[in-house]
């Protein structure tokens, strides 16, 4: 692993290792706030914000830290993070906070974060860790965008709130799309067209 | 033995550390909250009442889990907003700000906001839309200065005349049944409202509005408030009964 060019750690993760598309990581709350492209950004940015975080702590604790008790000692740096950002966006983006609502503490188990600390985080230097964790995150927030997009624009006939399909649709747009079973339509889509073009 | 004392010191030593730093980021964010949380709230009470000059937030009374807040103007109670939550939505509470005024046997209903709720997007959720052009419709719109009826708000549905959001008939019998509940609390607390106003030395003059409380006294619609008046437990029976016998009117229609 650590014989990877630091350019490598951090493309990996955009497309040949996206967390969600790829690994399948942290379907829950993908599927739970992509209902709108300002959500899906907002949890992205929350995400790479705490992934690049406990990466750097637990790589920099990562030989003092007994393996015996690793997971208890990441779950605690996870869980300081995530509480940092859920504070701060309560305090100074209360719209947001509002509209993600329980899932940003909910970043707390999110599969990708203590994955990377685990995987990555646990084995490599400071610098590299950072750029594995600003790469998994760019990589979660690109999906979560790309998901919240398609289904934005079908469920609701808009894009970041802008009406793009014109009164007509958006009178009458196609709802499941913003209603979860949309949420697993797209997802599984999108999966399946990444898995074709990984092969081809 | 060694290495499980390893085990504690970390783990004690990584917990203390991330207190600390919690500790420091609270005492940072915990004014921004407060502010942010009285903003909203504040945001609300401008959005559902005619204008005011006091700080309704600081004269808030709490009614069996409802809140209150009384809007002066230039000491005169020109309104009263009130929190209401309805456990009964389509996917659990429905909390909104009701605002009302006039006289609280017969007020006038001057529009709400929805503040929570976990209804459907796109069917419950339009309970919060605004109309997009001047003079344009909403579900909202029906209730702004619409004059309360004596048996109370229904939907069409139930006989009454709101009309319901298309599919999504649960979400608006909320809204209804809020109203409803916000417009009692009106006039149960109507003498306390008013009174907080002489309580006020810059109101002593506006001795009109002492009048309201006396009908308040002689309800028309309430016929259990009277007993009600003295005890908190009183209160909280006349409001658990006078529910399911809406439900009941509801049912019947």
């Amino acid at each position: 692993m650590s014989n990877q060019s630091l350019g490598s750690v951090f493309t990996r993760g955009l497309i040949k290792e996206n967390p969600l598309l790829v690994l399948l990581l942290g379907m829950c709350p993908s599927l739970a706030v992509t209902t709108s492209v300002m959500n899906g950004l907002g949890m992205g940015v929350a995400v790479i914000f705490v992934l690049m975080c406990s990466n750097i702590v637990i790589s920099l604790l990562r030989k003092v830290i007994p393996s015996a008790v690793r997971i208890p000692a990441f779950v605690v740096v996870i869980a300081s993070f995530v509480t940092i950002v859920d504070m701060v966006m309560e305090g100074f983006a209360p719209d947001l906070h509002a509209a993600l609502g329980v899932f940003i503490p909910l970043i707390v188990v999110n599969c990708i974060i203590l994955a990377r600390a685990e995987a990555f985080a646990s084995k490599n230097s400071v610098l590299a860790s950072a750029i594995d964790g600003l790469g998994m995150g760019l990589g979660f927030t690109l999906a979560l965008v790309l998901v919240s997009a398609v289904r934005e624009i079908l469920g609701n006939g808009s894009i970041l709130g802008i009406n793009i399909l014109g009164e007509g649709f958006a009178a009458s747009p196609v709802l499941i799309m913003i209603l979860p079973p949309g949420g697993f339509l797209t997802l599984g889509i999108i999966i399946a067209i990444m898995n074709k073009l990984r092969r081809a | 033995m060694k290495q499980e004392i390893r085990y504690v010191v970390v783990l004690t030593l990584i917990s203390v550390v991330a207190a600390a730093l919690l500790a420091i980021v609270n005492q940072v964010t915990a004014d921004p909250i407060a502010q942010a949380r009285r903003a909203k709230t504040l945001n609300a009470l401008q959005k559902v009442l005619p204008p005011f000059d006091n700080e309704p937030d600081q004269e808030m009374i709490q009614v069996e889990g409802s809140e209150i807040y009384p809007a002066r103007k230039d000491g005169k109670l020109v309104g009263v907003a009130v929190k209401v939550t309805d456990p009964k939505g389509y996917a659990g509470d429905v909390t909104f700000m009701v605002g009302l005024k006039g006289d609280p046997n017969a007020p006038i209903v001057n529009g709400y906001d929805l503040l929570a709720h976990k209804e459907t997007p796109g069917l419950g959720t339009k309970l919060a839309d605004e109309p997009k052009k001047p003079n344009a419709k909403t579900f909202k719109t029906q209730f702004n200065g619409l004059a309360f009826p004596a048996d109370g708000l229904k939907v069409v549905k139930d006989g009454g005349t709101i009309d319901a959001i298309t599919g999504a008939t649960i979400s608006s019998r909320t809204a209804t049944n809020s109203v409803n509940k916000a417009v009692e609390l009106y006039k149960e607390k109507a003498a306390e409202l008013a009174s907080g106003a002489a309580a006020d030395p810059a109101a002593a003059p506006a001795a009109d509005p002492a009048a309201e409380p006396a009908p308040a006294e002689e309800p028309t619609a309430v016929p259990a408030a009277d007993p009600a008046a003295g005890s908190d437990d009183g209160d909280d029976k006349v409001n658990e009964g006078e529910s399911p016998e809406g439900e009941q009117e509801v049912d019947n229609v």
